[in-house]
């Protein structure tokens, strides 16, 4: 039950929301201290840290394993109606990119132990200020989860166009310093995919929100251009 | 931006009725009160039943539904002490002005109940029996309505070689459809069902709701059921009844996705107090 929700008159009906929404808060926890344990590996070069996030991304599967056994439980004791019913689906979504999300901070992880043994400061800080920017992006979009908050719902779907600015702007700095520094050819490679990687949970923050506010005023999610507009496009043409 | 794209959200999956907008209404009620006595039970309901659609009324027990149901065909006009005011029109007349013949009426509108009430007489008689009230037909021609009838009623099959056995010895369901096809024997314009399944097993249920989604194409419907489920299923236009007032009214997929009264929200998500 949210709040100010009067309860349903099947108590275990509210009982089954509760834990729904509390697997759900579980995961973003988790992802948030995936998120959180991966920049700073990134920023300081802790390989034992980075080796740390990818250990949680077992606990995260098996929430989001549990939240669709949930999910699917409600649908069938309950038969969901109304805000329950856009509820209950738009959770079942919110399960699947959260999962996503921590996987994204898998594969961040697993570079960024790469990265610990290169002399690579100066290009990690600029992409672990990207990963704070989506690690934001990705509490805010869970606070609003948490509290049926449509305002901040729709400030998270505003912003992520900003952070598709900045992932852009990363990318072509890379090229700047890898033309500049020869030698960091590796570093920059794994921090090229290690932005991208920022990127898509931001994505993923925004489809979040999308459901928060599909689920608080029952308006139709927007369909959105499917094309990448974050992969710059002289590169593609280059071959 | 993602990648991805979006899946379709849950109300744009639901399949939207656009054609009932643009629907008829065949039956207007205007200002409809309904007096059990001194007591009130209809207050002021304005409703459109659209032509060839299918309307569900739900609501909690005492809310008004069933009586609106049989203010529509007058069956109240049967018991002392109750009455109503207000208009209820179709095609031009209003139903419930006492110059409307009731007989004549119940065979533009027919209902079929909560229970199934087969007369104690064989298959047959009990679909000619009420023909016989209105047209007055040759044995080949009622042999026509009546394989008619049961065809309509998907009861054909299992019921053409027993025409002449006792309806009771059918099971709850065939019933149920029998009384449907007793019902649309007279050809009526509208069915009235109230809570038509309530009495019996899934599969038959499923069957009479199957029946309902065919009907639809010929008649004009109204159901009244306490399943959202089957309201969802079966109907292109919801009503939510409480109190003696229509509370809300909208296309089914709107009503039970996302109701515009917080008292339709708290009914269709079991929250009523």
């Amino acid at each position: 039950m949210t709040p100010n929700q009067t309860p349903h008159t099947v108590s275990s009906y509210d009982d089954d929301l509760h834990r729904l929404r509390s697997l759900i808060t579980q995961m973003g926890a988790l992802c948030d201290a995936q998120l959180t344990a991966a920049i700073d590996a990134i920023a300081e070069a802790d390989a034992p840290g980075a080796l740390a996030v990818i250990g949680l991304d077992a606990h995260v599967d098996a929430l989001h394993a549990e939240a669709e056994a949930a999910a699917i439980g409600i649908l069938m004791r309950h038969a969901p109606l109304a805000d329950d019913l856009r509820e209950v689906v738009a959770t079942l979504k919110i399960a699947g990119w959260l999962e996503r999300s921590a996987d994204h901070a898998k594969n961040i992880a697993r570079r960024a132990s790469v990265l610990s043994g290169l002399d690579a400061a100066e290009p990690s800080a600029l992409v672990a200020n990207l990963g704070a920017q989506a690690k934001q992006l990705l509490r805010e979009a869970l606070d609003a989860y948490v509290d049926r908050d449509e305002t901040r719902a729709a400030s998270v779907i505003a912003h992520d166009r900003a952070i598709d600015t900045d992932y852009l702007n990363v990318f072509n700095a890379l090229l700047g310093y890898t033309e500049a520094h020869s030698g960091a050819l590796t570093a920059t490679t794994h921090l090229q995919f290690i932005a991208k990687n920022f990127e898509r949970i931001a994505d993923e923050a925004t489809n979040i929100a999308e459901q928060v506010r599909f689920t608080v005023t029952g308006e139709a999610v927007e369909p959105r251009a499917t094309a990448d507009t974050t992969t710059p496009l002289p590169l593609l043409s280059a071959g | 931006m993602a990648e991805a794209p979006q899946m379709a959200s849950l109300a744009g999956a639901i399949p939207q009725n656009n054609s009932l907008a643009s629907a008829k209404p065949y039956i207007s009620v205007r200002n409809l009160d309904f007096y059990y006595g001194d007591n009130k039970t209809l207050k002021g309901i304005d409703l459109d039943f659209p032509e060839r659609r299918v309307t569900a009324l739900i609501g909690p027990s005492g809310c008004g539904k069933s009586t609106l149901l049989r203010v529509i065909n007058r069956m109240y006009s049967l018991y002392p002490g109750q009455r109503a005011t207000g208009e209820v029109m179709m095609d031009g007349t209003n139903l419930i002005d006492a110059k409307v013949d009731p007989t004549d009426l119940r065979g533009r509108i027919g209902m079929v109940f909560q229970k199934p009430t087969p007369f104690p007489m064989s298959i047959y008689e009990n679909i000619s029996f009420g023909i016989k009230l209105h047209e007055r037909l040759s044995k080949s021609a009622m042999d026509e309505r009546v394989e008619w009838s049961l065809r309509k009623a998907a009861l054909w099959d299992e019921a053409k070689d027993r025409l002449n056995q006792s309806a009771l010895g059918m099971s709850g369901g065939q019933q149920q459809r029998l009384c449907i096809a007793r019902t649309i024997a007279v050809k009526p314009e509208v069915l009235l069902f109230d809570e038509p399944t309530s009495a019996l097993d899934p599969i038959s249920t499923a069957k009479v709701e199957e029946l309902i989604a065919e009907l639809r194409a010929e008649f004009t419907i109204v159901i009244v059921t306490h399943s959202m489920q089957q309201a969802a299923r079966c109907s292109d236009q919801t009503a939510f009844l409480f109190l003696g007032d229509v509370i809300e009214v909208g296309a089914t997929a709107q009503v039970f996705t996302n109701p515009r009264e917080q008292r339709t929200k708290d009914y269709v998500t079991g929250r009523f107090g």
